[in-house]
């Protein structure tokens, strides 16, 4: 296969590529939400499913570095899905959503 | 920006006072910043409050769930000091937004880590030193509208603050806030070239695709009427431009389509820098919270294109709201539109 070449990379060496589809583009902008998201909730059911206590900010650099990981094995698209930020509110949301509860605890 | 230790010297000795903001402070520096803050707006009439302690390290603003140290603050002298005497407190949002960060480097490692770098004066100075003519880009200044306190709390059916409702009132009044940052916070043409840029899969794109995707999104974002810095369709010069100040390098086609000979190609490779990557997605960020709804169908119509499926309105929309609850927590809902905008 190496020797033939597909129309859209003629049409790409010569320049005439077409613009982005406002759809596609749309879609792209948030997939790195939409990938956190799905990443904090798998671990969230896993670390339901076997009754694990976690503190938060241990499961957030956890999951951080864990995506960063991933990116570099093309696991996973963009890297800014990796955003400590990003993390921490997925999981006070799921929190808001009564999927996850969550424990304060005082010295 | 990093803390500058000089920098913050030199604005103490202007009047400024450097609070920290952040919630890890004990009980007796919030009592102090409070105090200090009540003899200030009891004796100074005008008094400037900084809303965010530290820049976004994502690019975009998220819904508050706590109110912000300065608005308590306020609120707390408004409680003690002005409500029992009458007084009233009218807030002057104002918004200064910038095209390009120049420290880039320095963001990109603040996105990661989530440590803020300390910098010396002669280390700032010689970074700007080193930016070339226009890398810095411009800085835009917006004023919101102004917020009567007395009659905005009313209107949120809080008519007097006591120690009860003080700390959800603060939090209704840092959302509104908020809310009119992001309104006042402008799409540039470096968003939209960095979106383009971060998007493309391939190892480099004509800068013809380029201006192409650039200019359909400007006009989306014209009939959308969202708020934006760029009053006329891109230029291929202008995107030349943003694309070199993006650290990203240009060449000349090898194979030149018919009729042209200058047609550039940019190349990617730099795209493999971590840092250059999280940079760019910085820039996409703010797009990202303009068009959260957009991105919600978007999201929910890719696959079922892909796949040659066809999806109901009614159950498009029930999709929509599920997406949109999921994630409503990153994004600030949109102020209603407003005929004039002031920009210096």
């Amino acid at each position: 296969m190496d020797g033939l070449i597909s129309k859209a990379s003629v049409k790409k060496r010569r320049g005439v590529e077409p613009p982005i589809s406002l759809v596609s583009f749309f879609n792209k902008l948030s997939l790195h939400l939409m990938d956190t998201y799905l990443i904090v909730i798998m671990s969230v059911m896993d670390i339901c499913m076997n009754n694990y206590e976690i503190r938060e900010d241990n499961l957030i650099n956890e999951l951080h570095q864990m995506i960063i990981t991933m990116h570099s094995q093309n696991l996973i698209s963009q890297l800014h899905s990796c955003l400590k930020e990003t993390i921490a509110t997925a999981l006070a949301s799921y929190v808001k959503h009564g999927l996850l509860v969550e424990k304060r605890h005082t010295n | 920006m990093p803390t500058v230790a000089f920098m913050d010297s030199v604005l103490a000795n202007s009047g400024y006072i450097s609070t920290r903001r952040s919630r890890q402070q004990s009980l007796q520096q919030s009592y102090i910043n409070q105090a200090v803050l009540r003899e200030v707006i009891n004796k100074h009439p005008m008094c400037i409050l900084f809303q965010n302690d530290v820049r976004l390290r994502s690019g975009k603003l998220a819904q508050p769930v706590t109110a912000d140290m300065g608005v308590l603050w306020l609120m707390q002298t408004y409680l003690t000091s002005l409500q029992s005497s009458g007084k009233n407190v009218h807030l002057v949002p104002v918004c200064i937004n910038y095209e390009r960060v120049f420290e880039v480097r320095n963001l990109a490692i603040e996105m990661v880590s989530g440590k803020v770098p300390r910098l010396s004066f002669m280390k700032l100075l010689n970074m700007l030193s080193s930016e070339k003519e226009g890398k810095l880009g411009r800085a835009f200044v917006n004023y919101g509208r102004v917020i009567n306190l007395r009659e905005y709390l009313k209107n949120i059916s809080i008519p007097q603050i006591n120690q009860q409702n003080i700390d959800d009132s603060a939090l209704r009044i840092s959302e509104k806030l908020y809310k009119e940052q992001q309104h006042m916070t402008a799409a540039n043409l470096s968003h939209l070239v960095s979106c383009v840029l971060l998007q493309e899969q391939a190892k480099s794109v004509t800068v013809s695709s380029v201006l192409a995707s650039c200019n359909k999104l400007f006009k989306f974002l014209k009939k959308r009427n969202v708020n934006s810095t760029m009053t006329l369709a891109a230029t291929k010069d202008s995107i030349i431009n943003i694309i070199k100040r993006l650290g990203f390098k240009l060449q000349k086609l090898a194979i030149q389509p018919k009729g042209k000979n200058d047609e550039m190609e940019v190349v990617l490779s730099a795209r493999e820098d971590q840092k250059t990557l999280l940079s760019l997605s910085y820039y996409s960020n703010m797009l990202v919270m303009q068009f959260i709804m957009d991105c919600c169908i978007c999201y929910i119509l890719t696959p079922l294109f892909a796949q040659g499926k066809s999806i109901k309105v009614a159950d498009l929309i029930e999709k929509v709201k599920i997406v949109y609850s999921v994630l409503r927590y990153e994004f600030i809902e949109k102020l209603k539109q407003r005929p004039v905008e002031i920009s210096v």
